[in-house]
């Protein structure tokens, strides 16, 4: 439920959201039966509504609504200790984004002098409250060489975080020259021993139904559904011309809902299809131009299941829409295997 | 190197007297298969050769009596129930 800026010229002129209908929509989510929602960016602190409503004052209604976990994920340099106090008297958490322990990195991958300092600041007040805070890092080129001791100050700071996420190929990720190195996805992007688990809602869940999408929606400023926040291109209906319920509905959504790895290139040929995870943003980011959302290799594992051996590499497709072994050499140089 | 879309799991493969448990799984792949054990968590990869005996193709006693010793096999003769139609998933809206 992102309150965010579009950077897509084409969706510029569309008709946003109001405060209002913000509501209904926190409304209709909460009365089909969910209970866990995240305000997210953007920046969810740059929102205002027509009366100057911010961010809280949506996330306060879906407290009222009822809803069991509420986060506002944020780059926390607009948090002021007025609002800290206020996140901490909804009972409602916080995810926030660092990207370096180095002032230098963090504020060039933010494009934005002096956040790193305004970002630490509120840290340690969010810790000084007593929010519940997680601090995620993206792994980029950029912060590659400061990303683990960034995980490390996080742990010091007695702060959760989940692991390392790589740096998706979509909206500002697009751009080949903030990818991590190979070598550096070896050791935090890519799967390259088997770690896999499963129990019985898992396996449910994976034989009918995608690992990661089902369940979830994300809701634009301009009433766009998309399957996924890091899916801008995807969008499978409007709220302000269907109801939500009625996009629910339809095809598009369930299609990738119920998008198994049965359909997907390389991984229906896997007998670990059942029991790992995915990620359809990173296959299509991966594979732009030449895979399509719902098929596209998972690019974030070194099985070949054809030889049944783990490697150091991954799989994409070629220019004719086959999909290709890289090996990732040592230095991190790439060789095509066919 | 690709194959046609598929859903493939067996349960309760059987050979003789052993029996898969309930809730141990066989999913294949292109060159190995999987066995998975919702019981224990666990997931064993396990060859062609492995797929052959416990899908009948081959016999190998001795690799039953281990699936046995591992706890994902009976030898009890008796029937284990079948779950693979319980694991049904109706999607619902969870995270906005």
């Amino acid at each position: 439920m992102p309150p965010t800026f579009q950077e897509k010229s084409d969706q510029v002129d569309k008709i946003k959201l109001t405060f209002d209908q913000w509501k209904a929509q926190e409304k209709n989510v909460h009365d089909l039966g969910c209970e866990t929602c995240q305000f997210i960016g953007g920046e969810p602190f740059l929102y205002r509504g027509e009366k100057g409503e911010t961010v809280l004052d949506l996330a306060e209604y879906a407290k009222e609504l009822g809803f069991k976990f509420i986060e506002i994920f944020t780059n926390a340099t607009l948090l002021t200790q007025d609002r800290i106090n206020r996140i901490k008297n909804l009972e409602i958490n916080v995810a926030v984004s660092l990207y370096s322990t180095d002032p230098e990195v963090h504020d060039k991958i933010t494009r934005t002098k002096g956040s790193h300092k305004k970002t630490m600041e509120a840290l340690e007040m969010l810790k000084e409250v007593g929010v519940p805070t997680r601090v995620e890092t993206i792994l980029m080129k950029q912060n590659e060489e400061s990303a683990e001791e960034t995980q490390k100050l996080v742990d010091e700071m007695g702060f959760s975080h989940r692991r390392l996420d790589v740096l998706r190929q979509n909206g500002r990720g697009d751009n080949l020259n903030l990818l991590p190195s190979n070598k550096s996805l070896l050791i935090n992007g890519i799967m390259t021993s088997p770690n896999f688990y499963i129990n019985k809602e898992t396996l449910s869940k994976n034989l009918h139904n995608n690992s990661c999408l089902s369940g979830k929606i994300a809701i634009t400023d301009n009433g766009d559904i998309l399957p996924c926040v890091f899916s801008r291109d995807q969008v499978v209906g409007n709220i302000i011309e269907k109801s939500l319920s009625q996009i629910m509905e339809e095809t598009k959504l369930k299609n990738v809902w119920k998008n198994t790895k049965d359909g997907v290139q390389v991984c229906k040929d896997c007998e670990y299809r059942y029991c790992c995870t995915d990620c359809r943003p990173s296959s299509l980011g991966a594979n732009q131009n030449v895979g399509e959302y719902l098929t596209a290799p998972y690019p974030k594992c070194a099985y070949n299941p054809y030889e049944g051996k783990w490697g150091k590499g991954y799989w994409k497709l070629d220019l004719e829409h086959k999909p290709i072994y890289i090996n990732i050499m040592e230095g991190g140089e790439e060789i095509n295997e066919s | 190197m690709s194959s046609e879309y598929k859903q493939d799991i067996k349960e309760l493969l059987s050979f003789v007297e052993y029996s898969l448990k309930s809730g141990v799984f066989l999913v294949e792949g292109f060159s190995r298969c999987a066995l998975y054990d919702i019981n224990s968590g666990n997931v064993y990869s396990l060859d062609k050769n492995a797929q052959d005996v416990l899908t009948g193709r081959s016999k190998n006693t001795n690799f039953w009596k281990k699936l046995v010793s591992m706890g994902l096999c009976t030898d009890k003769n008796h029937l284990e129930k079948q779950i693979l139609s319980e694991l049904e998933y109706k999607p619902s809206l969870q995270f906005a």
